[in-house]
């Protein structure tokens, strides 16, 4: 069943809808989750809020990439997962070590005082992404969208471990430059 | 929420385009071009080593370059290249270690109109040229052994320790209130209090690859953090090995292109930078060769780190600054 064909199954609020997400996009969801949760138990539940969520969605939305759409669902679930968990102080995993590295592109700028919502972050953050070069740009989001451990991400650029390393250190940098130059609060 | 976490939450929101881009793999792989590309001089304005080579077919996209694709790289410091004629040249020297016993070679970029270097017992050295009398000396040295770096590191700690009144040492590159290094290394680190004039001294242990250990050590006075001190930290963070063997031609020639336009650049803006990082990102579409030149600097170490971005492109043997012609 293609997309279009799916959504349409949302759309007319068909039970089948769920299942024939589940099918075709279960197994990416459950990585996406997976990544960030790094429990399976704990990635099923995420992956069920995730057909949830879709329902709820859809109708109004009709996402032109239903793939991505999904995705995006499924890491904004598992966001919240891991906060809770967090404060429950329970392990995370790889994804933890992506937001402890996240930490240092927070400005340090004294007397910044552009407070944002997400909204308007995302899209100072696809500013930064789009100026990047290609490779750097895709580097960045298999680490800190898709939680992909480093040596995952080095193989999948034919790059070396060390290269992955330096260059995040370095985007890291930039993005640190870049919202101190906006003057972003966060 | 904390800054961090603010900042992954938001990404859920970044453009699926990019998100998209990502999945497809590898994207734009480095190729490797060994003879399928003639060689030149790289810009009118560089003196540099390099062999017009006959065209011939390009390997296959994964193939390793051959022994026959590698140049021979003249050992020891490079030459800056020759700027036209002007006020504020820029020189930005790629120093060059010999080859010693089973030492790999390394190089680092330094902006040798503040900074000069000599080699001392094995011991390569980086001096301020303009060091005022009666004050702390700074220096950046650089040396090797064949410890490994976790041995090594323990070393340093005890000789810092009897050197100053503080030494401590830690394994993980974040470190609070420090400049991390960009990648894996010891930080050794020895001090004598807080005062202006008081010493201080930070050094990277970094593996050489083969199971020795580089030492990279920045001594300078506490005043003299923001400015020195900084200034060896942006020139630690270019550090690099060789790789064994000689590089590609293809890289020589990019790189050589590229910090020959970057001393033009700088020099052009009149800015006297100090370079912390290089990135070169190659991509190829068809026949057309392109790479962007990602330059991090800033102009004194209370500055804020700047983004220089040029462009090359590949055409008629050599590398040329710009956009490809159609």
């Amino acid at each position: 069943m293609n997309d279009q064909q799916i959504i349409d199954l949302y759309w007319r609020r068909s039970e089948d809808a769920v299942r024939e997400t589940e099918a075709k996009y279960g197994p990416y969801c459950r990585t996406v989750a997976g990544n960030i949760l790094a429990d399976r138990l704990d990635a099923e539940e995420c992956v069920s809020d995730t057909w949830l969520r879709a329902w709820n969605a859809m109708p109004p939305h009709r996402p032109n990439k239903l793939r991505l759409f999904l995705g995006k669902l499924t890491r904004s679930a598992a966001c919240d997962a891991l906060r809770s968990r967090t404060a429950r102080k329970r392990g995370g995993g790889e994804c933890l070590l992506a937001l402890e590295e996240l930490g240092e592109c927070v400005p340090l700028v004294p007397g910044a005082d552009r407070a944002v919502e997400e909204r308007e972050l995302a899209e100072i953050l696809s500013r930064f992404l789009r100026a990047l070069p290609e490779r750097d740009c895709n580097v960045f989001l298999r680490r800190y969208w898709y939680a992909e451990p480093l040596e995952d991400i080095a193989r999948r650029y034919g790059m070396k471990l060390n290269t992955v390393k330096t260059r995040l250190f370095r985007i890291r940098g930039r993005l640190r430059d870049y919202l101190e130059s906006e003057g972003i609060l966060l | 929420m904390s800054g961090k976490e603010k900042l992954f939450a938001a990404l859920c929101g970044v453009d699926e385009e990019l998100l998209e881009r990502s999945e497809r793999g590898a994207g734009s792989p480095v190729r490797w071009l060994g003879w399928g590309m003639a060689l030149a001089a790289c810009l009118a304005v560089v003196i540099a080593a390099a062999a017009v080579l006959p065209a011939a077919e390009q390997p296959p996209e994964d193939a390793p370059p051959t022994d026959g694709d590698r140049v021979e790289q003249p050992a020891g410091p490079i030459a800056p290249a020759v700027l036209p004629e002007g006020e504020g040249q820029y020189h930005l020297l790629q120093f060059r270690m010999d080859r010693k016993q089973d030492a790999p070679g390394f190089s680092l970029f330094i902006n040798e109109e503040k900074y000069y270097t000599y080699e001392q017992e094995g011991v390569y050295v980086i001096q301020p040229r303009l060091s005022p009398e009666n004050l702390p000396e700074c220096r950046l040295e650089i040396s090797w052994t064949g410890t490994p770096p976790e041995e090594e590191a323990q070393n340093v700690k005890r000789q810092l320790g009897s050197l100053y009144q503080d030494a401590w040492s830690s394994q993980s590159g974040l470190v609070d209130g420090m400049w991390p290094p960009p990648w894996d290394a010891y930080i050794v680190w020895g001090g004598n209090g807080a005062d202006w004039d008081d010493a201080q001294r930070l050094t990277w242990v970094v593996g050489d690859g083969g199971g020795g250990s580089f030492i990279l050590s920045a001594s300078y006075f506490t005043e003299a953090t923001e400015g020195h001190g900084a200034m060896f930290y942006d020139m630690m963070c270019t550090f690099r090995t060789e790789p064994e063997g000689d590089t590609p031609a293809w890289q020589a020639s990019l790189e050589a292109a590229a910090e020959a336009l970057i001393r033009e650049t700088f020099s052009g803006m009149g800015v006297e930078a100090s370079v912390s990082s290089i990135d070169y990102s190659v991509s190829q579409e068809g026949d057309a060769l392109t790479a962007q030149v990602s330059v991090r600097y800033r102009q004194g170490g209370e500055e804020p780190w700047e983004t220089l971005e040029l462009a090359l492109s590949w055409g008629d043997g050599v590398w040329s600054a710009g956009a490809p012609q159609p």
